[in-house]
């Protein structure tokens, strides 16, 4: 067994590349006081809605309880783009932050001002009922410029930072690799759920060793799960995340992506980490056994 | 899908076996993905299914004269939650390795003999116990050592008309210390590039390097290129992992 470190750094636009992405969202305040978030940003499992819950009732000033959720539902819900390009948290997360505090203007307008909640809305410590519904309206398309002919533009509004640092073992006679540890330190702008983002940082590893070691797409020959490999639970080691809080002037509350980043500098980490421990350079992935050991024989060292 | 018995009788399942032609099944979790791909590219109406599982006499170890039975519908995880004679080592690691927890307690050693993967687990383990193969049919009980039950990749010389009853492991091999070592590209639920199973009276079989998995003797071994591994680096490995399983076994 060798041992070895490595480390990759990376950067990642996101939003859409170049081009118009917006999100609208909309919350509304009925008659009967409940306050509805009409949410299309589709969560696949990765958060947003809690996120995009967050950022609408810290706007509010009111607890997350305060708010009912209806999610992409295209009869009530605005388009907020797709969730891809790492962009939810950032665009849709920015949209839903100017939609709720235009909400609180609209509910605050003539009022003295305090906002409240007791199980109940309340206004200037009165339950408060709008006659007529009132509807927060907000949308956010993160400033771009198309690129031109020689490629030359403003791609992304903003940017996610990071780096991943990899300590693993490598069995010299068979080629196999052993992950032990992961350090990975992302600049998200803002943790608005340090949970998820960790969540996130967990995930994208997990996929990030499955490009490095395992999942190979090998038309009509690796078209099921027990020949196209992903990585189980104890093929991912321990994980220590760094969130790096470098607010963002234009998130919401600092707030970027973090979903694809998380991802990126993964497999580049475990390449270099077999090379600090072997001296052995990768030029194909996924390292399987038989690829390693190949290129540990070219080294003349093993 | 085609009819389905599940009879509580031996003979009552040998005599569903003689009538027609079937497809067996115990734990199901070979047969049913390899039903749902044949089916979902348009395969044509399926056989019946003769399900074993309710045969009370197919399950569990015992010991017999001269050695160990161990009935062909037992469970990996009753073999692996087993106390077993060390020579049991290699095919209870097996049992901890193969698919996992779900598989496991469904997934038999007889339906993963049957099965005959190149890289199945137990064939190893039980060829290094120099196992036995017992099929019964309507005409009588033959037993079979479990190089001629295998005679290719998914190819067994066992009767349309007969069962797998029991495999039978002589009580030397069921003494003698043993080691499993198993090679794949992660961690848990992987088919193997390389399987050794070793024992201490000298027994060496290899999985996944053959057609059929071998015992190591002057053939050597016959590997293929495959989406897991190189032929020439399955050569390596199984001559690496049987030294690694002759050093644990000397410690």
């Amino acid at each position: 067994m060798r041992h070895g470190v490595g480390i990759a750094g990376m950067w990642y636009g996101i939003g859409n590349t170049g081009m118009s992405n917006p999100s609208e969202m909309r919350i509304v305040l009925g008659p009967d006081g409940r306050i509805t978030f009409f949410n299309g940003a589709v969560d696949i499992g990765q958060g947003s809605s809690t996120v995009l819950m967050q950022i609408a009732a810290e706007t509010l000033g009111l607890p997350v309880a305060a708010l009912g959720h209806v999610n992409g539902d295209t009869g009530t819900t605005l388009d907020a783009g797709k969730t891809s390009a790492s962009r939810q948290t950032f665009v849709s997360g920015r949209a839903a932050q100017e939609a709720a505090a235009d909400l609180r203007e609209k509910i605050l307008r003539g009022s003295n001002g305090q906002l409240g909640w007791d199980g109940a809305l309340t206004l200037d410590g009165m339950p408060f009922r709008p006659p007529a519904p009132l509807e927060g309206y907000g949308r956010f398309d993160p400033p771009t410029v198309p690129l031109d002919t020689n490629g030359q533009g403003i791609p992304y509004a903003t940017y996610g930072f990071a780096a991943q640092l990899c300590a693993l073992a490598v069995d010299v006679k068979l080629g196999t690799v052993k992950l032990e540890r992961f350090v990975a330190a992302h600049d998200v702008g803002r943790a608005i759920n340090p949970t998820l983002v960790e969540g996130q940082i967990h995930g994208g590893i997990a996929q990030g060793i499955g490009l490095a070691l395992m999942e190979e797409y090998i038309p009509g020959r690796t078209e099921n799960l027990h020949d196209y490999l992903i990585p189980s639970f104890g093929d991912v080691p321990d994980i220590d995340c760094i969130l790096i809080e470098e607010r963002e002037p234009l998130g919401p509350y600092g707030a970027k992506g973090v979903g694809e980043p998380a991802l990126v500098a993964t497999a580049p980490a475990i390449l270099s980490a077999i090379r600090d421990a072997t001296g052995a350079e990768i030029h194909r992935i996924p390292a399987l056994p038989h690829r390693v050991l190949e290129a540990l024989k070219s080294t003349g060292i093993w | 899908m085609g009819a389905y018995v599940r009879p509580r009788e031996l003979r009552a399942a040998l005599e569903v076996l003689a009538g027609r032609d079937c497809q067996v099944m115990a734990g199901g979790t070979d047969i049913f993905p390899a039903r749902a791909h044949a089916a979902a590219w348009g395969a044509p109406r399926e056989a019946d299914w003769l399900d074993i599982t309710g045969i009370e006499g197919l399950r569990g170890i015992s010991r017999e004269e001269g050695g160990w039975r161990i009935g062909a519908a037992t469970s990996w995880a009753a073999l692996r939650d087993a106390g077993l004679p060390r020579g049991f080592d290699a095919l209870r690691e097996a049992a901890r390795q193969v698919g996992g927890r779900q598989v496991q307690a469904r997934a038999t050693i007889g339906g993963n003999l049957c099965n005959a993967s190149p890289a199945a687990d137990g064939v190893p383990p039980l060829m290094m116990l120099d196992a036995e193969m017992e099929l019964a049919s309507l005409r009588g009980t033959r037993r079979l050592r479990l190089e001629e039950f295998i005679l290719g990749n998914r190819r067994t010389a066992r009767a349309t008309d007969e069962l797998l009853v029991a495999i039978h492991v002589p009580e030397a091999m069921a003494q003698s210390p043993s080691v499993f070592l198993k090679l794949g590209s992660r961690a848990h639920l992987v088919i193997s590039i390389v399987m050794v199973a070793a024992n201490a009276a000298g027994r060496v079989a290899v999985g996944s390097c053959s057609e059929v998995a071998r015992l190591l003797d002057e053939r050597g071994l016959a590997p293929i290129d495959d989406v897991r591994a190189t032929a020439g680096y399955r050569h390596l490995a199984a001559a690496e992992l049987v030294a690694r399983a002759r050093e644990r076994l000397a410690a």
